[in-house]
């Protein structure tokens, strides 16, 4: 039995081939995975489909074709899983006209069930006391982060889901948060934190699933994840006055995968960049050529990832 | 406090802030304004139409419908708007319930804005010529049930687009004061015929230009009441539904 490491073991959330799309445009494109206690990333360029799957998993954004089942239920359909999920969406969705303080008591009101937490320990938890009673209208964009991660953690949800929630935060909020989103996954809560910055995901949580054009790009461990880019072949422009010779002369080496003859460059596709890197001028030289300019073309993680979904 | 509760008491909030109840408030103080410059200097049956042609209808015509869509159209738009719908749609509530709380909300600050109007344009007459207390209770009836069907309507309209207050009035001016005037068999679908009938009910005033007004709504108070209220329900069934089947921000 092989075990796929887009799939959780014992997952407190499903999502099974599901498929979103607005019009003609295809948000996300037959997803499986899981989700299960401990903190996953949910990695992806912008505009990958990152939003629209946590949105279809807390039930804000129906469900064009599969299933998406949270706790065994359906979170369009019962409401009664809000009991057990808490969201910090990706926008500034706080009354701002309330202080934090009152933002976070209006999150226990409506939970309609005793909170575990009292509104000072979730302030606490995200180290927001000093602001409380100030107008959230005033707080600068980490300031609401936390005052919403706080008003998420304070009815004290078995499922934590958080959109971007790093953005404009300064490193030693970001580092504060972190370390609290681990410590809620260790205490065994699903907690998913999506993000474009692979960095930063790497520093929340081990376990990574990464989309792209709303597709399943990889899964597993961050290590397989970077191991999974180290073998892809990148795309690098040469500047020289002779690409027709260079070209001969780098297909006879044999550590390129292609080569692209244009006017005054070339397009190279290798899988060592580095070892290119070291070889162009040294060739040219032999060439007596001019070398005019080396320029990686494809590093972003869109590119890579989008690699990532054709390879699968 | 009930979840319920905290919904309804921070919809209330968020209708009201300060500067919006002070404009909506002076707004209420025309009426009485319109009918105490009007009326100086007038007997009795004079001072009597003239309040109801002057200061009632400005009431209902302008001051209750522009009250009315105005909030209406934010009790749900604000939080779309806002982008703080999610944050009451995820709680472990029923979106009827946010539905009705909302109307209710609605209906709650609508009513004590109109208290402001009532109480000033039936208490200028009452003052004058030891009118009844019926009076103000009549113009408070009246605004309530204008305000739960103008409520019905634009609260969903609210939900749907950032245009509400624009159409509002298009209904008002387009439909209600020319489509309703033309064709008497509609005026069950104008709010402020449905309140002003009451009104006149409870009162128990009218001259010709009342009548004219809601020519077909001579009725009691009681079925403006029921009219208003079978509104509510559909209101309240086409916000829940649209709340559990649109995507929501």
């Amino acid at each position: 039995m092989t075990f796929d490491p887009a799939f959780a073991e014992n997952p407190t959330i499903e999502v099974a081939g599901a498929s979103k799309w607005f019009g003609q445009k295809v948000a996300v494109s037959n997803l499986s995975c899981s989700f299960g206690a401990g903190v996953t990333g949910l990695l992806g360029p912008n505009g990958a489909g990152k939003t629209t799957l946590l949105r279809m998993i807390t039930g804000l954004a129906s469900v064009s074709d599969g299933d998406v089942s949270v706790l065994g239920s359906n979170p369009r359909k019962d409401h009664r899983i809000y009991h057990h999920l808490s969201l910090v969406p990706d926008e500034d969705s706080v009354y701002k006209e309330m202080t934090g303080r009152q933002f976070i008591a209006y999150a226990t009101q409506l939970a309609a069930a005793p909170s575990a937490m009292s509104v000072d320990e979730a302030l606490e938890q995200v180290a927001m006391q000093d602001a409380a009673d100030r107008d959230i209208a005033g707080y600068s964009k980490g300031m609401r982060q936390r005052v919403k991660v706080a008003a998420a953690l304070v009815t004290d949800p078995q499922i934590l889901i958080l959109d971007e929630p790093l953005n404009g935060t300064d490193p030693l909020q970001r580092a504060h948060l972190i370390e609290l989103f681990q410590r809620l996954g260790d205490q065994g809560k699903t907690v998913i934190v999506s993000s474009h910055v692979l960095e930063e995901v790497e520093r929340v949580s081990s376990r990574v699933i990464a989309i792209v054009d709303g597709r399943l790009a990889a899964a597993g461990t961050v290590d397989a994840i970077r191991a999974a880019m180290r073998d892809i072949p990148f795309s690098v422009r040469i500047g020289t006055d002779s690409p027709r010779e260079l070209g001969a002369v780098l297909i006879a080496a044999g550590n390129v995968h292609s080569v692209e003859i244009e006017e005054k460059s070339l397009l190279i596709l290798t899988d060592d960049v580095s070892q290119l890197g070291r070889d162009v001028p040294r060739m040219t030289a032999t060439l007596g050529a001019r070398f005019t300019g080396f320029q990686p073309q494809d590093d972003s993680l869109e590119s890579v990832f989008r690699y990532l979904v054709e390879s699968r | 406090m009930t979840p319920v509760l905290a919904l309804l008491v921070a919809s209330i909030r968020q209708l009201l802030p300060l500067k919006r109840s002070l404009a909506l408030g002076a707004l209420q103080l025309v009426p009485a304004i319109v009918y105490l410059l009007a009326s100086s200097n007038r007997t009795a049956d004079a001072a009597l139409d003239v309040f109801l042609d002057g200061g009632v209808s400005t009431y209902f015509l302008l001051v209750i419908p522009i009250i009315s869509i105005v909030l209406s159209s934010s009790a749900l738009g604000v939080e779309r708007r806002d982008q703080t719908l999610s944050f009451i749609v995820l709680r472990p509530m029923r979106r009827t319930t946010i539905a009705i709380t909302k109307l209710v909300a609605t209906v709650v600050a609508a009513t004590a804005l109109h208290a402001i109007g009532s109480v000033a344009l039936g208490g200028a007459h009452m003052f004058r010529f030891d009118a009844d207390l019926d009076l103000i209770l009549g113009l408070l009836l009246g605004a309530v049930v204008a305000t739960i069907a103008y409520a019905s309507i634009f609260i969903p309209v609210g939900f749907l687009t950032d245009r509400a207050v624009i159409i509002g009035l298009a209904f008002l001016l387009i439909f209600e004061n020319g489509v309703v005037s033309a064709l008497s068999a509609l005026e069950t679908l104008s709010p402020w015929r449905l309140g002003a009938a009451a009104f006149a009910d409870m009162a128990g005033v009218s001259n010709d230009g009342l009548r004219e007004a809601v020519r077909s709504l001579a009725w009691d108070a009681g079925r403006s009441v029921v009219v208003v209220l079978a509104m509510a329900v559909v209101s309240v069934a086409i916000t829940t539904l649209m709340l559990n089947r649109r995507d929501l921000a």
